[in-house]
This record gives C-alpha cells, structure tokens and sequence, in this order.
C-alpha cells in the first residue's frame, strides 16, 4: 500500500515539473544569460516578483521577449535598456546605482554606522564621568 | 542638557511626518518613461478584420485616447460606460485596444456593451502590448495630434480622474495647436 502511494506521489511530481517552461537555447551561454537576465527584471503585475518567479501572463511575454532577444543578438544591456525604455526603472529588481538612488542603497549602512558611533560616543562619555 | 534629550523626540517626528506622507503615496504606481515621447511604430489589424494599419496614420493629425481593454477584465467592464459617454465629444479620437483577447469574445463584448471607438486595434499576444509598455488593463494613453505619447493612466477612468489628469494635459494641447 505504502508502495502505491509512493509511486502516486512520484508521479505527481513529475507532472508538476513537466509544467515549467520548456526554453530552447543554442548554446549553454545562451542559457545562462537568459536566466541572469530573467532574475534581474521584476514582474510588473506581482511585482514582488520577477520574472523568473512569476507565473503572470505579462511575465511569460516578457520571457519570450527575452528570449527572442537573445536570439536575435542583443546583448544584456540592450535588452535592458529595451525593457527601462518601456516600463521605467522600476522593471529593474534591483534599483540601479545613479544619483538618484544613493540615499536608498547606502541610507542603511549610513544609519547602521551612526548607531555603532552614537554607541560609542555615550559609552566613552559615560567612563568619562566615572 | 535639556536640548540633547530633545533629540530622540527630533528623530521620531521626522520620521512620522515622512511615513505619514508615505501613507498617502502607491508603492505600485509606475509612470510610463514612453511620456514625452513619439507613439512607437507599429502595425496593427483591425479587430475582427484583415486589414493592417500602421499606428502612425491612425493617430496623425487628431488627438487620441487609446485604450487598453479586454473582454476578460472587469475592470474594463466597469469604466465602459464612462468612455461610451466620453466618446459622444466629437473632437478626439478613440481607439480601442484589444490586449490578450479572443476575437470573438471581443466582437460579442463590443456588440453588447457598445462601442464608443472610431476603430480597434487587435493584439491578441500581447507583442505590441510590450512596445508600448503595457503591463495592465485597462490602461488610457493620451496621444496628440503630431503623435506624441502625453499621458498614460492605468486603471479605471471614471469622473474625477478625467477631471484631474486627462483635461489639464487636453487643454494644454488645445491651446498648443491653436484649436
């Protein structure tokens, strides 16, 4: 009985796996850019996504996009300056590093460090006292 | 000593005025970098038709509000009324875009509902969809009469949206074209 459940699950997994993409590439270069590329561009409709992840509609054509790009010769940056062009910085998952975006990126660290400074100043004042 | 222990409190209320402020703003709200700049170039067929059109002669010489819909949105059900009534002001131009959709169910939808567009554009895979930036139905664009991309809304128009984004950026170009 045990046996039969097994083989039951085994199945079951296998159709979920056969759900996936299948995507043809003509060389393991190829390959790889397209899932790097494809990791770095947010879903626009769940947006915590990107587009690797999501299972929306407008994510599987801006797959195929990609991948018709990338088969067509564009490199990385023209795909992406394609995508910005049309949806705005924010198809980037991650936000570019420009002017605009330094208080963002480097905001945390900023705080962390003057936490870590202020610490140290109130202790050192504290022995200062004693 | 007494300004030093106000500094914590400085701190909170900086930080309450900008999360309040940020209460009030949509994480998700995304303008189209396609603003400012020429309707891409593109052939389209009509809706239910052979027929292929290019977008720059539909959109030449006539302000035109294109819009985004489909058959499966609700949401496009729900501002269709609007459009319908918006669509009896002679002096623009609609034309309807059909996202993602089956050609039939679009005609029934159309033949139900009422059509308020001088023509549909069909893009059934969602190809030119991608070159012009869409990511959602429904979604309006503003295009002027030299086919300049004006404004572009996403989501449902309805009175007060019309009034607030669409009639400035109207007026504007009236007043550019001298009409």
């Amino acid at each position: 009985m045990k046996l039969k459940v097994f083989i039951l699950l085994l199945c079951c997994s296998m159709v979920a796996i056969s759900a996936q993409d299948m995507y043809e590439f003509s060389s393991n270069a190829q390959r790889n850019r397209f899932y790097a590329l494809i990791a770095n561009f947010r879903c626009l409709v769940c947006q915590n996504e990107t587009l690797a992840d999501s299972n929306a509609p407008l994510a599987q054509d801006l797959r195929d996009n990609i991948l018709q790009q990338i088969n067509e010769g564009a490199t990385d940056e023209q795909i992406t300056d394609y995508l910005v062009g049309r949806y705005g910085d924010f198809v980037l998952y991650n936000p570019a590093f420009n002017v605009r975006t330094y208080l963002l990126w480097l905001l945390p660290i900023i705080m962390l460090l003057s936490g870590f400074g202020f610490m140290i100043y109130y202790v050192k004042r504290q022995k200062k006292v004693e | 000593m007494k300004i030093r222990m106000l500094v914590p409190f400085v701190l909170f209320a900086t930080l309450a005025i900008l999360f309040w402020h940020s209460l009030s703003l949509d994480p998700s709200h995304m303008p189209s970098p396609l603003v400012g700049k020429p309707l891409p170039d593109f052939k389209a067929t009509l809706l239910g038709q052979t027929k292929e059109v290019r977008s720059g002669d539909v959109v030449a010489g006539k302000v035109t509000l294109m819009n985004v819909w489909a058959s499966w949105c609700m949401s496009c059900y729900q501002e269709h009324e609007f459009i319908l009534k918006l669509a009896q002001e002679k002096n623009i131009q609609w034309v309807g875009f059909n996202y993602k959709d089956e050609t039939s169910k679009a005609l029934i939808w159309l033949a139900q509902l009422g059509n308020p567009y001088h023509l549909t554009l069909a893009d059934p895979e969602g190809k030119i969809g991608i070159l012009l930036g869409i990511y959602n139905t429904p979604e309006t664009l503003l295009i002027d009469s030299k086919g300049i991309i004006r404004y572009r809304y996403v989501g449902i128009l309805n009175e007060s949206i019309w009034k607030e984004k669409f009639e400035p950026e109207l007026l504007a170009i009236t007043e550019e074209c001298g009409l």
